[in-house]
């Protein structure tokens, strides 16, 4: 018989209550530096975010199960985000915070022929299954955005566009903040849209 | 000639459905998670007069969709319309919505069944006669533990009617009604602010002047307008000795405006009333920003629980299928032992031992038995999921409720007592061919049984079963039935088993007078079962209800005595006697009395016979746990066994109400020996479906639920937790 239901809220409500607040103490601030972080991606390779210093990065939390995600990927416009953005020597990385456990969950194999069947061109796909780094990113929907500078620093954090939808017609005529962000900073301009609501479904941390 | 009044008829009666005003017409749209459907609160609009209107959805269990603010993720629902020309709608009056957590994240949305109203005003130019066509596109994301965008192309039509008609209320009106109860209104004779200091946030409540010495405190939740401003998963509540203080959390990157709005949710179920005093669980607060170096609690804040399901000691409150299966299978196996059916299965097991039979013959016959049971069950619970989906707030025991069901239940149980007695056999009294028929089909006869032994059955409930039964109701109508055809399969396993048992028979002594000294003996349980039901009957019909009920005993012994006279077995003398039993049942048949008929209309509760128990009463619930006072409550009804031997032996014992008075509890009384829909309701949110539940509210922590069987050693353990 299952556990005593009373006993499993008061766990719960103890791990929820500590979660969000060690999110809070670590939470990524736009214009500040951005969390470091060392994980092992989908082929086994250890990623620091160290190793980019001097280039830009972006930070793409990924879900392949998510419509929202689907809905960037089947129109191509992620791929095409990925191929400009390695065409200007920026580093994109794909992470997935996915627990595994959850029913989206997939092993690093199969995540990456996903991803390859798509088309997909990031510098590495990560493997966060504990989601230390979605937390310290405050990462909370897929897609969500990050990009850095080659300082380190946090340049935009958010939503990948204005338009809030899973319909693919919506892209064409949505402002793409990630393009935005990465032009006027590689152009040496301050980014003038730091930071935009995200939008997608939940990031699928532990439970 | 039928044939062409047939098309006359038909024909007029489409011209009358014709020329009487058609209603607002809309085809609800079923996606895979949700059914959604524009609704009106009328029936008609009249020309420039705002009507309301809104998207109603209907979730599959365990689904959302989300509010106008949706948390850490997910999308609100919106409505793109079509309109005619002139006329025009005002955004959703979004309803209260709850928290949802996933993991780390909250979201904030909706389940179950949810109304999105809105104003629509007519064009000022539109005759009466016409037909408004109202189209809309509505979008939104239906998510449990995965996310699935859905959308629907809905259409509503509105015949037009003269200006100055009266309004004919819409099929959805209670939908709007309740809405108007329950949509969030500003919060008057309340301050709100909120301290801020770098992203720490405290959200300050208190009542102007002295309310809140004495007002009830129940946990709040509070949902902001704003978007992508606080942080959804950072929520504390306190109680505070002024009122409330509830921190919360800003995002990074975000700023607040000069004045934060909100919605606040009152929690606690029903029997915690808002602090704000009335029935609206929902306010809308806005509350003056202000800034400070760093945040400071009142105080004597005491953090809240926000829980509010029940907690359970000793059983769990939330199973599984396969639980459910299991309780209910060893429930139906300790049905045997109740004393409804233990009298006729010792019949049934002595009858056998009479007969002879092979072994192939003992298995027909326990195998019939095990389907007549298992198949009675199933149909008491189809007739139960029936009702309940044709609307009737009834639970486990329905049938009970039901004077003449008691009724025709203690008829059945006398004639059995009589047959036992051997004041006749049931051979006599059926016609030649019918007898022989019975003997010819042993394996119809042991169905028969079988049936007989679920009727029987029906007034008691075993321990296991009520969270069984509770959880079959809320779920699926093949759930539900599998859930009570365990039920059935433990209930007719020790019989069948016992029957099959090689040699059983052997081992009883030779039929002799023993025999017949032990049926007589039996028939004394039969009438004592009979004298309950009776009382039964005086509680739901009166004592003139029980008194006829009596008549109608005396009259049926009466009539079986005269059937076993010889002239009674003539045609015309079978004629008599049956319609003599026609003619006494329909005189001696009960109505409900008085105080049963406002039960079930749910007027006001009548003064409690019992002087130490209350009637039960939420807001009298809700005002003694307002002034720290833990209340018992027993929900019981006359006609379950299982209740009466729980209040004899344990509840009225001195020992138990001194432990009541020591604690301070108010001991409150929930009857359900009549239809009342108020404690059906009640006990569906306590997730029961039948009797006896006993729940301990307790002030300031969640209620908490106590096993079926009771012991002095539980209630102390109960009462030890407060």
């Amino acid at each position: 018989m299952r556990r005593e239901f009373n006993k499993r809220l008061i766990v719960l409500a103890a791990l929820a209550a500590a979660l969000p607040l060690t999110a809070a103490a670590q939470s990524a601030t736009v214009g500040q530096a951005a969390p470091a972080f060392e994980v092992k991606d989908a082929s086994g390779r250890t990623v620091k975010l160290a190793d980019f210093k001097g280039q830009h990065v972006v930070l793409e939390w990924t879900n392949p199960g998510c419509p929202f995600v689907v809905k960037h990927y089947g129109a191509q416009n992620m791929q095409a985000l990925q191929k400009d953005a390695a065409a200007k020597n920026v580093v994109w990385l794909s992470v997935s915070s996915t627990a595994p456990g959850q029913a989206d969950y997939l092993a690093p194999a199969a995540l990456t022929a996903k991803y390859k069947s798509w088309g997909a061109a990031p510098a590495a796909m990560l493997m966060d299954d504990s989601g230390s780094i979605g937390k310290a990113y405050g990462a909370k929907t897929t897609p969500h955005m990050y990009v850095i500078d080659p300082g380190g620093k946090l340049v935009y954090a958010g939503g990948i566009d204005d338009k809030r939808s899973a319909n693919p017609d919506d892209i064409p005529g949505a402002k793409n903040f990630v393009k935005a962000a990465l032009a006027e900073s590689l152009a040496g301009k301050p980014v003038s849209t730091t930071t935009a609501a995200p939008y997608g479904c939940s990031v699928k941390y532990a439970s | 000639m039928p044939q062409a009044l047939v098309a006359i008829a038909t024909t007029i009666a489409a011209l009358l459905s014709a020329l009487a005003a058609a209603p607002a017409v809309a085809a609800p749209v079923k996606t895979d998670h949700v059914t959604a459907e524009l609704v009106a609160e009328h029936a008609a609009a009249t020309p420039g007069r705002p009507l309301q209107i809104g998207l109603k959805l209907q979730h599959i269990p365990h689904w959302h969709t989300y509010w106008r603010n949706p948390g850490d993720s997910g999308l609100p629902t919106t409505l793109k319309w079509t309109l005619p020309a002139g006329s025009s709608t005002t955004p959703i009056d979004w309803p209260a919505p709850q928290r949802l957590p996933i993991g780390p994240l909250v979201n904030y949305g909706y389940e179950g069944e949810l109304l999105l109203p809105l104003s629509y005003t007519p064009p000022a130019d539109a005759k009466p006669g016409e037909t408004l066509t109202l189209k809309a596109r509505a979008d939104w994301l239906v998510c449990s533990d995965v996310c699935i965008p859905e959308h629907a192309d809905l259409e509503l039509t509105l015949p037009v009617a003269a200006a100055g008609t009266p309004a004919t209320p819409g099929a959805e009106r209670a939908l709007f009604e309740r809405h108007a109860a329950e949509r969030p209104l500003p919060l008057s004779g309340w301050t709100a602010r909120l301290q801020q200091a770098g992203r720490e946030l405290l959200l300050e409540l208190e009542p102007a002047g002295d309310a809140a010495a004495s007002m009830s405190r129940p946990p709040l939740h509070f949902f902001p307008h704003a978007e992508q401003t606080i942080e959804p998963a950072r929520h504390e509540v306190f109680r505070t000795a002024r009122g409330y203080a509830i921190r919360l959390a800003m995002q990074g990157g975000a700023s607040l405006p000069a004045r934060f709005d909100g919605v606040l949710v009152s929690q606690g179920g029903a029997y915690a009333s808002p602090p704000w005093g009335g029935t609206r669980r929902a306010v809308e607060v806005v509350a003056t920003v202000q800034p400070v170096a760093a945040i400071a609690l009142p105080a004597g804040a005491v953090p809240l629980a926000t829980t509010t399901t029940p907690a359970s000691l000793g059983s769990s409150a939330d199973l599984g299928l396969w639980t459910a299966l299991a309780l209910a299978f060893f429930g139906g196996a300790l049905l045997n032992l109740m004393p409804c059916v233990f009298p006729v299965l010792s019949i049934k097991l002595l009858g056998l031992a009479q007969q002879a039979g092979d072994r192939a013959s003992l298995r027909t016959h326990a195998l019939a038995y095990g389907v007549g049971v298992v198949l009675s069950f199933v149909a008491l619970a189809a007739a139960l999921l029936a009702l309940r989906a044709a609307g009737s707030a009834i639970g486990w025991g329905f049938q009970l409720q039901e004077p003449g069901v008691v009724f025709v239940l203690a008829l059945v149980f006398f004639a059995l007592g009589l047959n036992l007695m051997g004041a006749f056999e049931f051979g006599n009294l059926l016609p030649q061919r019918l007898a022989g028929w019975r003997a010819e089909r042993p394996a119809a006869d042991a169905f028969g049984s079988g049936v007989l032994a679920v009727v029987a059955a029906s007034p008691c409930t075993a321990p296991f079963m009520g969270a069984a039964l509770g959880y079959a109701v809320t779920q699926s109508p093949a759930l539900a039935l599998g859930v009570f055809a365990a039920l059935g399969l433990g209930m007719a396993l020790p019989y069948v088993l016992l029957v099959l048992l090689p040699g059983w028979r052997d081992r009883l002594p030779r039929p002799g007078v023993w025999m017949l000294r032990l049926k007589q003996l039996l028939a004394f349980p039969m009438f004592a079962t009979v004298v309950w039901l009776v009382w039964v009957l005086g509680q739901q019909a009166g004592v003139d209800g029980a008194a006829k009920a009596l008549m109608a005993l005396v009259g049926l012994a009466f009539l079986v005595w005269l059937a076993g006279l010889p002239p009674a077995r003539a045609l015309a003398g079978r004629l008599l006697g049956t319609l003599a039993l026609v003619a006494l049942l329909a005189w001696t048949w009960p109505g409900a009395s008085a105080p049963a008929l406002a039960a079930q209309a749910g007027a006001a509760p009548a003064v409690s016979t019992d002087a130490a128990w209350q009637v039960y009463d939420e807001a009298a619930i809700a005002r003694h746990v307002a002034d720290g006072k833990p209340v018992f409550v027993d929900f019981t009804a006359a006609w379950c066994v299982s209740c009466q031997v729980n209040k004899r032996l344990v509840l009225r014992t001195d020992a138990t109400m001194r432990a009541f008075a020591d604690a301070g509890v108010v001991l409150m009384r929930a009857d359900w020996t009549n239809r009342d829909a108020r404690i059906t309701e009640a006990l569906a949110r306590l997730g029961r479906n039948g009797v006896p539940v006993y729940l301990l509210i307790r002030p300031g922590k969640e209620p908490l639920l106590l096993p079926e069987i009771l012991t002095d050693r539980l209630v102390t353990e109960a009462l030890a937790t407060l």
